[in-house]
């Protein structure tokens, strides 16, 4: 069997992805009813019409979701079995070191994305059904292309990490400090440095332009710019994404380099280490 | 055929060297027991070779393939048995073996009969719908080196296999690497059980602190380091002892006498029996034999000078 197949088809029937795939569904199954519910309200407070609200609401709800399962799948289908000799049991076959590196993350990122989309297709489906909206095309896309970039970013850094550490615990550790880091507290640490740190007034250019830096340099981050870049009213009524550097081309970039850099270092760095 | 040529290797910042300079080859159809103490190299020179780690400088060529610049073609030549099983342990046998086969290039209803032949071969068949997890440390071996000999590699690398397996499994093992000499593989066994070595490795390379100090070829095993004459004197006395003391240090255990550390050359120590008997001693056994491969091994590893 081809090894890249085989990586996919572990990836695909792990317990942990049927897990993701099932609590994704869940997630977004019930975030139509959270949405349809409240559809009214979220879209005449907010005033970003309502596939932008389901947007908002839907990418928010998942966002941390993302960062836990991609760093926790890197653990578990990467990063523990290289820490417990595991892969030495394939390393020893003709392979190189850096296609077994590629080979587990493509097979890791894709069996995420394709939990991601599952859930995706399940709110599209029960949005339309319950409230008679759905996102366009353009929104669903951008959703999709957004889980790709974080969880190949969060994938791309744990791999990284993991050619650094020799125990399952240190690589468990930093899997989790990535989570609580970047997935559940980058935003208040975004506060506070900008807030109370640089003292800026919020809703300053200074205070919009650290918040965009800060999210773009967080492997978590990417859908908080794109969130930017394509709901601007999400972050104050009076922003202007291309006056802080935000345009198709620039966003593009961003999720381009994230989607590359982490793993062409790990790849790197894999093939050279021992 | 493998060619290990001046193969150090660094851990980390360390600055001892785990192997240093070592050199060896194993030819086609040769057995080499490889033999140290615990730390003295041997399993990280293993892991060189079957590219798991990188030597920090040296080469290591199978078949005449580099591991780390021609690593895939390398490791086709290759089958490593390692100490300790590790394989992923929620899968069952024939998938895992069917993917490692995917990387020779081995697919369909050959790779199919291959791996039939091998695990039954083996005696892993029984267990073929059992989770890995569930095997025991001898079916975990036997599943390791089924799947060393997936593609019937040239050279196989066996690194403390015998250690773990019971009396059965350690004949089994005996005939397998008999039997793969026979077809012409290299074979490179590491062990603790000297006693092993000495039964089928055609040579030992015998490892200290990761320098290679000895290689013993197969007709020295009978004749290591110094000569050590073993009597049975049925009416010995202690008068026997004393005129055998002029010839070394004498040991005795009832009618036993052990001479060691012999003051005289061989030819003098033959002629011991002739001096006995014409004391008025009856001999029954009389033997003039080298140390032994423990004793000599345990000389070289711990300086005592052996050689």
């Amino acid at each position: 069997m081809n090894s890249f197949l085989y990586d996919l088809k572990r990836s695909f029937t792990g317990k942990f992805t049927i897990f993701s795939i099932l609590f994704i569904a869940l997630i977004s199954w019930a975030a139509t009813y959270l949405f349809s519910a409240n559809s009214v309200v979220v879209e005449s407070t907010t005033g970003i019409g309502v596939a932008n609200a389901a947007y908002t609401i839907y990418s928010s709800l998942v966002s941390e979701l993302v960062t836990l399962l991609a760093v926790m799948s890197s653990y578990f289908y990467y990063g523990k079995d290289k820490a417990n000799g595991v892969l030495e049991s394939i390393i020893c076959r003709p392979v190189t070191k850096g296609r077994l590196v590629l080979s587990r993350y493509l097979a890791n990122v894709s069996s995420l994305i394709v939990a991601f989309v599952i859930g995706a297709g399940i709110f599209e489906y029960f949005l339309y059904r319950n409230a008679g909206v759905y996102l366009t095309t353009y929104y669903f896309a951008a959703l999709i292309w957004m889980y790709l970039v974080e969880i190949a970013a969060l994938t791309g850094v744990i791999y990284l990490a993991t050619q650094f550490l020799r125990t399952q615990g240190a690589i468990l550790g930093v899997a989790l400090l990535v989570f609580f880091v970047f997935g559940l507290f980058w935003t208040d640490i975004v506060y506070v440095i900008s807030l109370y740190a640089l003292h800026f007034t919020s809703g300053s250019s200074a205070y919009n332009m650290t918040l965009i830096i800060m999210h773009a340099v967080s492997p978590a981050g990417y859908s908080s710019v794109i969130g930017y870049y394509l709901i601007p009213l999400s972050l104050s009524h009076n922003f202007n994404p291309s006056q802080y550097g935000l345009t198709l081309t620039s966003v593009m970039s961003l999720g381009i380099s994230w989607l590359i850099v982490p793993i062409a270092l790990a790849f790197v760095l894999g093939r050279k280490k021992d | 055929m493998i060619e290990i040529n001046e193969l150090t290797k660094f851990y980390g910042k360390n600055p001892v060297p785990a192997v240093s300079n070592l050199n060896l080859e194993i030819n086609n159809g040769e057995i080499v027991g490889f033999a140290g103490l615990n730390g003295a190299g041997k399993t990280t020179t293993i892991r060189v070779i079957s590219g798991i780690i990188f030597p920090s400088k040296g080469t290591v060529m199978v078949n005449n393939h580099d591991i780390v610049k021609d690593k895939v073609q390398a490791s086709k030549s290759i089958g490593w048995v390692p100490e300790i099983p590790n394989f992923e342990l929620n899968t069952k046998a024939i998938p895992l073996l069917k993917y490692f086969g995917g990387f020779y290039g081995l697919k369909g209803p050959s790779l199919d009969a291959k791996i039939e032949e091998l695990m039954k071969k083996f005696n892993i068949w029984d267990a073929r719908n059992k989770k890995l997890r569930d095997y025991s440390q001898g079916m975990k071996k036997r599943f390791s080196i089924t799947a060393a000999a997936i593609a019937d590699p040239d050279n196989y690398l066996f690194d403390e296999t015998l250690n773990g397996l019971d009396p059965e499994g350690v004949r089994d093992m005996r005939s397998l690497i008999l039997s793969l000499k026979k077809s012409g593989k290299a074979v490179l066994l590491s062990s603790h059980i000297l006693s092993e070595l000495e039964n089928i490795a055609d040579r030992i390379a015998i490892i200290k602190e990761g320098k290679l100090i000895k290689i013993i070829e197969r007709s020295e095993l009978s004749n290591l380091g110094s000569a050590t004459v073993r009597i049975t004197i049925d009416n010995f006395d202690k008068d026997a002892g004393d005129l055998l003391e002029k010839y070394g240090t004498v040991e005795v255990s009832g009618n036993l006498v052990v001479v060691r550390e012999l003051k005289v050359s061989a030819t003098e120590a033959k002629k011991i029996n002739a001096v006995l008997a014409k004391h008025g001693y009856e001999v029954s056994k009389f033997d003039i034999t080298g140390e032994g491969l423990e004793d000599y091994f345990l000389g070289l590893v711990k300086g005592n000078g052996a050689q």
